[in-house]
């Protein structure tokens, strides 16, 4: 236990970490779907892509508000070194690869096709391929490296485990599908197939993330039980697990149209799972 | 050479003479605190406090109380963990043995306090510095770089060590229970210290110089077990594990997300295709 906590580390992190694993996991879930269906669903990689660049801005700015008003223009530090054994850093040059491929050049490509902007882009199928893949492997590094953060340090509940970045990245992943299906279902021209597709990943995804959080309580110890019997019990069995991942996959197994609703239910689901970690290590 | 610091805390008296001249010498100012039941003051360490006396009150096995007399300061690890996640690289640990933190490549971001094994995090973050600090900065009279919303932390009087000094606190104190030396010398000595008050009958002396952390160049004498003086009994370098946390993490990503998902969308595509 830390004897004499300070909550340097609070909310304005928690959002940071909920949008990035958003920003990795939306393109992930979308280039996923469009290289495993053959194209099918290469709508479900353009809305991903789309969204990875405001995601990532608003990222960064709620990095800079997280930072001393009088160290805040001086992040460029963070650039001027690379450490890969240091998981900020690690997470620095990641986000900033991911964001340029997943970011940048890959929804440059759909762009081109769509509005025709930057035509020399055009039709450039084997590059967007290439790129996709890559964008997804370094996407998965953006969902974990903030888990990895906390996880490297001499916090009881963030390091007991080896698995908090094994929940990071499952939970991320739950949040892009949803993201997804959320704008898709907002969308003016509905999608049903699709809709159905992407609640089936949904559902196996949240399978996966609470597999994953019930192995990395059961490898906590004593840790685990401020999220199990302590302070952030409500939170955790309320919020999280009922909220999170029963309530989205009862609603979705009863056959009514609910995208909207599962989406958001989801989301909050995540964002809580985040919340309860980093304060829970700091009780 | 690398310096270290042993903390005999079987001679230490508890008077603070080392925290004052901690403050004094590096300019710290003081700090508003409450009386929380302790005479411990200030009840934590902070950005203003690099150094505190530690008072802690244990059964002296016979039915009574018996105290001891502890610090909470930066423990100048072998292997430090503020240094290894510091994103900015803005930690070091320098030739002659202290850990110190660049405060001009710091950003404050916090990383290094929640990688601390040692007393709940031993950097601490600076919002502000005080009118006589800025006065002096000014005046170019400053011992090392001082920069608002910073991390700050014992830098082992690197001032007064180039100056060929020991540090304040152990020229401060008056019972030799802090000492400023080699370190290869200070562990022969608490060694011998130990042998020593083992035969006067403190069967639990030991000394203190965790092998988690590759060893610390803070060394203690202790007359307890670690906890009682509100040390962690094995510490670890907090990011021993980080390898390994990155594999479960990419195997959990890998296996389990990467392939049903494919299937769902393969089976897709597949029906797609039937249908057609």
């Amino acid at each position: 236990m830390r004897t004499t906590a300070v909550d340097y580390w609070h909310w304005l992190l928690v959002i940071e970490m909920f949008l990035g694993g958003i920003a990795g996991a939306c393109f992930f879930a979308g280039a996923l779907a469009d290289l495993a269906s053959k194209g099918k669903y290469r709508k479900l990689a353009k809305i991903g892509s789309y969204c990875v660049l405001p995601l990532v801005v608003v990222t960064l700015i709620f990095l800079l508000l997280d930072l001393p008003p009088s160290r805040r223009f001086y992040f460029w530090h963070f650039m001027m070194i690379f450490k890969p054994l240091s998981s900020m850093n690690q997470g620095v040059w990641l986000l900033s690869l991911f964001t340029l491929i997943g970011g940048v050049i890959v929804p440059a490509i759909y762009l081109a096709e769509d509005k025709g902007i930057l035509p020399f882009l055009k039709g450039k199928e084997g590059l967007r391929k290439a790129l996709s893949i890559i964008g997804i492997i370094l996407s998965v590094g953006v969902m974990g490296y903030s888990g990895v953060i906390l996880a490297d340090k001499a916090v009881p509940l963030w390091s007991t485990s080896l698995f908090l970045p094994a929940t990071w990245i499952a939970v991320s992943v739950v949040s892009g599908i949803a993201l997804i299906r959320l704008i898709l279902a907002l969308s003016a021209e509905k999608d049903k197939e699709a809709d159905s597709m992407l609640a089936k990943a949904l559902k196996l995804a949240l399978i996966v993330a609470a597999v994953a959080i019930a192995i990395f309580l059961f490898t906590s110890g004593d840790a685990a039980s401020v999220l199990i019997s302590g302070s952030y019990a409500i939170l955790f069995w309320l919020g999280v697990v009922v909220i999170g991942i029963v309530a989205p996959i009862v609603l979705d197994a009863a056959g009514k149209d609910m995208a909207t609703v599962v989406s958001v239910l989801t989301l909050i689901g995540v964002f809580l799972y985040k919340w309860i970690i980093l304060y829970g290590g700091q009780v | 050479m690398a310096y270290g610091l042993l903390i005999d805390t079987s001679r230490c008296t508890g008077c603070r003479g080392c925290q004052v001249a901690c403050k004094a010498w590096n300019q710290l100012p003081a700090e508003k605190t409450e009386f929380t039941g302790s005479i411990e003051n200030p009840p934590a360490n902070s950005g203003e406090t690099w150094l505190r006396v530690t008072y802690h009150e244990v059964s002296n096995g016979s039915g009574g109380v018996k105290w001891l007399f502890g610090q909470n300061r930066c423990m100048h690890c072998l292997e430090p963990s503020c240094a290894a996640v510091c994103a900015a690289g803005a930690i070091k640990k320098l030739d002659n043995g202290a850990i110190r933190i660049d405060q001009e490549v710091c950003i404050g971001c916090k990383n290094c306090h929640y990688a601390c094994p040692f007393f709940g995090g031993v950097p601490r973050f600076r919002e502000e510095l005080s009118e006589d600090e800025n006065d002096l900065i000014d005046k170019g009279l400053m011992g090392g770089k001082r920069v608002t919303g910073t991390v700050y932390k014992c830098w082992m009087c690197q001032d007064r060590i180039e100056n060929g000094l020991e540090t304040a606190c152990a020229t401060a104190c008056s019972v030799r229970a802090i000492q400023f030396g080699e370190r290869e010398e200070l562990l022969a000595k608490a060694e011998e210290r130990v042998a020593t008050l083992q035969v006067v009958g403190e069967t639990k002396a030991a000394v203190y110089n965790p092998k988690g952390v590759g060893g610390t160049g803070t060394i203690f004498i202790l007359t307890d077990d670690p906890e009682a003086y509100g040390l962690p009994e094995d510490p670890q370098v907090s990011t021993a594990n980080m390898v390994t946390k990155w594999l479960t993490g990419l195997i959990t990503a890998g296996v389990l997300t990467i392939v049903p998902f494919w299937m769902v969308f393969k089976a897709a595509e597949a029906k797609g295709k039937g249908g057609k």
